[in-house]
């Protein structure tokens, strides 16, 4: 009898007998569903912001409305969060380090990770040109990396264009909005989940 | 016997004759007041005691029993001198006792190294005689209560034979209804003991019980130990003047161990560091450092120590290290099972303090909205470990998509068109988001602190293609992009 054959006598046999092939323990529909943009603690990941308005600020938005008993700090590399653009609550749930150069925000980000006290990091790097991103030296991010995970620190890097080579996950922000969304429509955020995404270095 | 009791009798009085060394025979008294003729006497030694001279006589009529008597006038700060002297002394003998009064000091003689009690009362005494020149009287009991009643009564082994009237025992133990005792017949303590203790209680009451419980040994309460107020401070000269950090910071280490190991063993914890160093050329720098979370742990106190060195220049060798560390109770937090909370309190608050360097103290901080029309004014509340801030105002933003602010305002070209009374957006020339304005909403029109020197600004929100823009014109032709929305 060959492998054909088989698979028919099978596919008869539950038509005919449905109750004797049911699955033991039937799978449960999941309860929670898991959004793609949780970050995870210990880990290094990255959004990647193509277009100016593509939703980082939104996405800001999003975690800051989550009620946490520490706040999350935000390396501002070039001073361009807007507190009057979020509700007083929001603004009490995040730790502001506002730079003025690159090289500020980057050893920031590694007393911060070093310290590891607080849990999420956000490292803001979408307002500095290629120019300066690429100067930035490959073994930075690796060290960064080491120190999340020896910290237990979720570190969050907002890119122009792929950027950390060691990324535990890579996201893309590809929200496009209209001026409805100011007032009248609820603006949505879309994010994918990339490992296609060519890095700057390799570029 | 569990218990020791030094009394050291008529301190006040006896430390001025042992200043000025006058002889134990000699009858002497000390007024109440400078003045002679209008003051009573506070305390007399045993030789005027002898002649009927007791405390409250005025002083006349003490002259008048014996006129070479000796009246002293009460001197404070012999009198503290004193005192200190006496705790020195009866820290000597036990680490833990109670300082029931200046004059009274109750400890257990387990603490004490003694093998022989006989020889050990005859030792105590002697060295009271020489080192402080000072009467002692020791009373041994079962109880605290009762070594403190041994050591005031006459006859140190039988407590119970003191009289109820006895100036010293209303001195130090309080007696209710002494009156109707003495009518009952009731003269000593041995007396008080020989009655029910119910029969006392139902006639007079609970207070009276207790004290025929202390007299009989039932109430054993607990000492009150004495904590001496200490200063944890080392300092350490250097032989050569010193011109970096590394031997500070050696020098330092072993400070701070000794020092935590202090303040551990008196269950204490540090809050403040006070440092001080002394410099060749004979100046000083005095500084505190401050800790987030007070601790007893030497190596967080030489982690902010070095914090503060790496950023310090010193105008000369330094010669003399002196630290101080200001004690506090140590933190008892109770961590909730379902709440994060900060790690290591210190270990952050260095990090503030270096990020603090970084990027400036006005740059770090809690933002929040203040209540006012004009735009990017905002405060920062500086940060400490329990992360609260003022009640926040509850203030809604302006749009539903946060805004990415441009600072400083970016200057623009802009191809306009007037309506009615405002300028339109046609098109950006200049600046990074060149293009034709899709769509525009607006005019916003703000002003504001026209009592001062006033400011007005007209706000629009412009889409072009992909992009939404903020942009302000503030009259009379001055177009800035403020910010990006999204």
């Amino acid at each position: 009898m060959n492998l054909l054959q088989i698979s028919d006598l099978r596919r008869e046999l539950r038509t005919k007998f449905p109750s004797a092939h049911q699955h033991p323990f039937p799978k449960e529909p999941e309860k929670r569903t898991k959004e793609d943009w949780e970050f995870k603690a210990g880990k290094l990941s990255e959004v990647i912001v193509p277009e100016i308005s593509s939703g980082m600020s939104l996405l800001l938005s999003k975690l800051l409305q989550k009620k946490q008993s520490l706040p999350l700090v935000l390396i501002d590399s070039r001073d361009s969060f807007d507190p009057a653009s979020y509700s007083n609550e929001q603004c009490s749930r995040v730790l502001w380090i506002r730079c003025k150069k690159t090289q500020q925000a980057l050893q920031s980000a590694d007393l911060l990770l070093r310290d590891g006290n607080l849990p999420l990091v956000l490292f803001d790097l979408h307002l500095v040109c290629a120019r300066e991103l690429r100067k930035i030296p490959r073994h930075f991010w690796h060290r960064l990396r080491l120190q999340a995970r020896d910290s237990g620190v979720a570190l969050v890097t907002f890119t122009p264009c792929g950027l950390v080579p060691s990324a535990h996950q890579r996201l893309i922000l590809q929200s496009t909005f209209s001026l409805q969304n100011l007032e009248l429509k609820t603006p949505t955020l879309s994010i994918t989940n990339t490992e296609q995404h060519p890095l700057l270095h390799k570029a | 016997m569990n218990y020791a009791a030094l009394y050291f009798q008529d301190l006040s009085l006896n430390c001025l004759l042992a200043r000025e060394q006058i002889p134990p025979d000699r009858p002497a008294a000390l007024l109440s007041h400078q003045e002679r003729k209008k003051s009573h006497l506070i305390a007399s030694n045993q030789a005027a005691q002898s002649m009927q001279i007791s405390p409250g006589l005025s002083s006349t009529r003490a002259l008048a029993r014996y006129p070479e008597l000796l009246l002293l006038s009460p001197d404070v700060s012999i009198e503290q001198s004193t005192r200190i002297e006496v705790l020195a002394f009866v820290e000597t003998l036990t680490p833990n006792f109670e300082a029931t009064t200046p004059e009274i000091f109750l400890f257990q003689l387990s603490t004490t190294k003694t093998h022989s009690i006989s020889e050990w009362i005859n030792d105590t005494i002697k060295h009271s005689s020489t080192i402080l020149n000072l009467p002692l009287r020791i009373g041994l009991g079962k109880t605290p209560d009762l070594a403190h009643l041994s050591s005031i009564s006459e006859n140190s082994e039988k407590p119970l034979e003191l009289k109820l009237t006895t100036p010293a025992l209303s001195r130090h133990f309080f007696i209710p209804h002494l009156e109707t005792l003495n009518l009952w017949g009731i003269k000593t303590l041995k007396d008080l003991a020989a009655l029910p203790r119910q029969g006392l209680s139902e006639r007079l009451g609970t207070q009276i019980a207790q004290f025929h419980d202390i007299i009989h040994g039932k109430y054993h309460r607990r000492l009150t130990l004495h904590q001496s107020i200490k200063r944890y401070q080392s300092h350490h000269h250097f032989s050569h003047p010193i011109e970096n950090h590394t031997p500070l910071l050696f020098v330092a280490k072993r400070i701070f161990r000794t020092l935590c190991n202090q303040l551990q063993n008196h269950q204490r914890a540090a809050e403040k560091i006070q440092l001080t160093l002394l410099f060749e050329n004979q100046s000083t720098h005095t500084r505190d450092l401050p800790l987030f979370e007070p601790t007893c742990k030497s190596h967080i106190l030489l982690r902010t120590f070095h914090t503060y060195l790496e950023d310090f220049t010193a105008p000369a060798p330094i010669l003399e290290l002196h630290l101080e560390l200001q004690p506090t109770l140590t933190r008892h937090a109770q961590y909730q099972l379902f709440q994060k909370s900060l790690k290591d309190p210190n270990q952050f608050g260095d990090t503030l303090k270096k990020l603090t360097e970084i990027v400036g103290a006005s740059h770090l901080g809690i933002p929040q909205n203040i209540n006012t029309h004009h735009p990017d004014h905002f405060k920062l509340h500086p940060i400490d470990t329990s992360f609260q801030i003022p009640s926040p105002t509850s203030r809604t933003p302006r749009s539903h998509l946060p805004l990415k602010r441009q600072r400083p305002p970016l200057h623009l070209q802009v191809a306009s068109e007037k309506r009615n009374r405002f300028l339109y957006p046609l098109a950006l020339l200049t600046g990074p988001y060149q293009g034709s304005v899709l769509k525009t909403r607006g005019p916003f029109p703000l002003s504001g602190s026209w009592w001062d020197e006033g400011w007005q600004q007209i706000q629009w929100d412009i889409e072009l293609k992909n992009t939404l823009l903020q942009l302000t014109f503030t009259p009379p032709k001055m177009w800035t992009l403020t910010g990006v929305y999204g």
